[in-house]
């Protein structure tokens, strides 16, 4: 439905946008994940037509939207800020869309009543947005975008101002008003667990452009790039080389110690560097030699984070480099995780499956 | 922790205290000047100094005489007018600033103030140099074959009303300025977005977030040109005198002391009233933030 071809943003000599390709389908909840200053917003606002782009094409439902002004997109946006009109009631804001394209009046109130009774605002209309809480103002400003039914809703980093537990309420409600109302949602933010939470497919971006465009799980299981693998979650890198390369299986060596088996193509010659990457939640702390199926590196505990619901700990290997592990608190005696002191001699261990091979 | 009501109530507890210098200056150089010319005003007479003490109403029964209410009157349509043509002309410039890149709004704020470095008085004689009969503005209309003979533009009412909203502008740019500088761009983006054109944008977005600046340029202009003497003085002839100058030659060459008074007193009167009205029908600080908590 959406179709944005090759398209780049420069502002002098920097380019903010680069190359991005990206095919939205029609009812989907779409997210752009990225770091600040990775160009996302710059994207929205290229689909929102705040910004021209420098090339490339915009297609919506086919036709050419690339300079089409903003008020002949059939595309709404919620604001980071909301950017609700202060000197406008809740009425008069949900309400603009529909005057501004001289809806007769009737129709106008029953309309805003019944988009602030979809977002639970019925009751508030005749409040100015200064009176309304944080949480509130972003309901009205779904409203206004929703009222005029859109083509696409764009978000940009709508959650961001909210705090923790209203936003994570607030996920939910997008999520359903999404599926309830089937409109095209663009979801622009830097929170991962937001993106994977409520997205059917992420675009991490990074520096302008695209790295990876997957489903959540997908993007969690197997990153494409080393930026997504760190971005998405957390990862630990493991240099290693290619040591064995057959046709439907591989070994990597990681720091001269241990070899990793995998099946498929290695896609890479003996001798090669790749990077290893393993998610803190896939390892564990053993005082035992790893076993059958199962890989791991020896080394000492640096520092041990308690963060509630597990420990990190904080491995220096014994080739120098850090791992960090997450181990689920299940086991705490006297303050101490699994009764593991500082600077104690531990086995980092894996299953063999785990881990994905990245080759930059 | 420090209770951040309480913080502020111990600042409440000072305000007073902030309050005091400028309640002691006005009392001493507003309050008591303004009681000692209504005082004044009905008074008998007042001469070289020694008067007599004899209450009268004789000033204000002369003051409504025909002639000064249509002096009166004149001087509110010059102050009306005038200002409508400084809004007129404000705006448009307080949008171009306001929507300036920062560095470029410093320089064009600059040269908004920088009239305001030289006198009035020096600047009104400049345009006495332009608008007299062998003046600039005839030696280029007559140059354009627009006129053959000079035209009468000095001590005309359009050169007091010239003279006004040149030496408004100043007072009505920065107000509105200051409201456009101060709206959040996304609003009009959000307008835009929420499909309306940039006019329908600028009339429901732009003018009422600029109505707060316009009330404040609006009052700075009118309420000192309604009592202004200078400008007429300088740049207007009989025909254009207002209140102002009856006044001062009460005070000065008519040696009229409470009939200049009891004038004072209506124009102070006549302009508490309007701002009350004004107020009344258009508070300049409500379309703002709008919330009563």
């Amino acid at each position: 439905m959406l179709e944005i071809q090759g398209v780049s943003k420069q502002y002098g000599s920097a380019v903010v946008v680069r190359q991005v390709r990206l095919q939205v389908g029609q009812g989907e909840f779409f997210c752009i994940l990225g770091p600040s200053g990775c160009g996302k917003t710059t994207l929205l606002r290229l689909i929102a037509g705040f910004e021209r782009p420098t090339e490339g094409r915009i297609l919506l439902d086919g036709v050419d939207i690339t300079h089409t002004p903003p008020y002949r997109r059939d595309v709404n946006t919620v604001f980071q800020n909301y950017a609700l009109f202060p000197h406008c009631t809740v009425f008069g804001n949900v309400a603009y869309g529909l005057q501004v394209r001289r809806r007769p009046a009737g129709e106008i109130r029953e309309r805003v009543d019944q988009a602030l009774e979809t977002v639970g605002l019925a009751g508030l209309a005749d409040r100015m947005p200064a009176q309304l809480s944080g949480g509130q103002q972003q309901r009205v400003a779904l409203a206004r975008a929703l009222i005029n039914r859109p083509r696409i809703l764009l978000l940009d980093e709508p959650l961001s101002a909210l705090d923790k537990k209203i936003g994570e309420q607030m996920r939910y409600e997008l999520a359903d008003l999404q599926a309830k109302t089937g409109i095209t949602f663009i979801y622009v933010t830097h929170n991962q667990v937001e993106a994977m939470s409520m997205a059917g497919r992420v675009a991490v971006m990074n520096r302008g452009s695209v790295e990876q465009c997957a489903p959540p799980a997908e993007l969690y299981r197997s990153p494409a790039t080393r930026f997504t693998a760190d971005f998405v979650g957390s990862m630990n890198f493991f240099d290693g080389r290619i040591a064995e390369a057959g046709p439907d299986s591989f070994g990597i060596l990681l720091a001269d110690q241990t070899l990793v088996h995998r099946r498929g193509e290695a896609g890479a010659r003996p001798g090669d560097p790749v990077v290893f990457g393993l998610r803190p939640e896939q390892l564990k702390v053993s005082l035992l030699e790893p076993r059958d199926f199962e890989n791991g590196l020896f080394g000492r505990i640096e520092r041990q984070v308690f963060v509630g619901d597990a420990t990190l700990l904080r491995i220096r290997l014994s080739n120098g480099s850090p791992v960090e592990v997450r181990v689920p608190n299940y086991l705490v005696l006297e303050n101490r995780v699994m009764a593991l002191e500082p600077d104690e001699e531990v086995w980092v261990v894996w299953s063999q499956g785990s881990g994905v091979v990245l080759h930059d | 922790m420090t209770d951040p009501s309480r913080r502020q109530g111990r600042f409440l507890g000072e305000l007073p205290l902030l309050a005091g210098p400028p309640v002691l200056w006005l009392t001493v150089f507003f309050l008591v000047p303004v009681a000692m010319v209504m005082a004044f005003s009905f008074v008998e007479s007042y001469r070289h100094g020694v008067s007599d003490f004899q209450f009268t109403l004789e000033h204000y029964r002369q003051a409504l005489d025909p002639v000064y209410p249509r002096v009166l009157w004149r001087s509110i349509v010059y102050s009306a007018v005038s200002t409508a043509f400084t809004l007129l002309l404000a705006f448009p410039a307080a949008c171009y600033i306001a929507f300036s890149p920062p560095r470029r709004q410093k320089w064009l704020l600059f040269l908004v103030f920088l009239p305001l470095w030289v006198n009035l008085l020096v600047r009104l004689y400049s345009f006495i140099v332009i608008l007299s009969a062998g003046g600039l503005l005839n030696r280029v209309l007559q140059a354009l074959s627009l006129t053959r003979e000079p035209v009468q533009l000095l001590n005309t009412p359009f050169a007091v009303l010239l003279g006004f909203v040149y030496g408004n502008l100043p007072y009505m740019i920065p107000p509105i300025y200051t409201a456009l500088e101060r709206m959040n761009p996304a609003l009009l983006e959000a307008s835009m977005d929420l499909g309306a054109g940039r006019g329908t944008t600028f009339r429901r977005i732009v003018l009422p977030q600029s109505a707060a600046g316009v009330a404040a340029g609006v009052t700075l202009c009118f309420i000192p040109t309604l009592g202004s003497f200078l400008i007429p003085d300088i740049l207007g002839g009989p025909e254009s005198l207002m209140i102002g100058n009856l006044i001062t030659s009460q005070f000065q060459q008519g040696r009229n002391w409470p009939f200049g008074s009891a004038l004072s007193s209506l124009l102070v009167l006549l302009v508490m009233l309007g701002i009350c009205l004004y107020l009344r029908g258009f508070d300049p600080t409500a379309p703002r933030e709008g919330a009563k908590e």
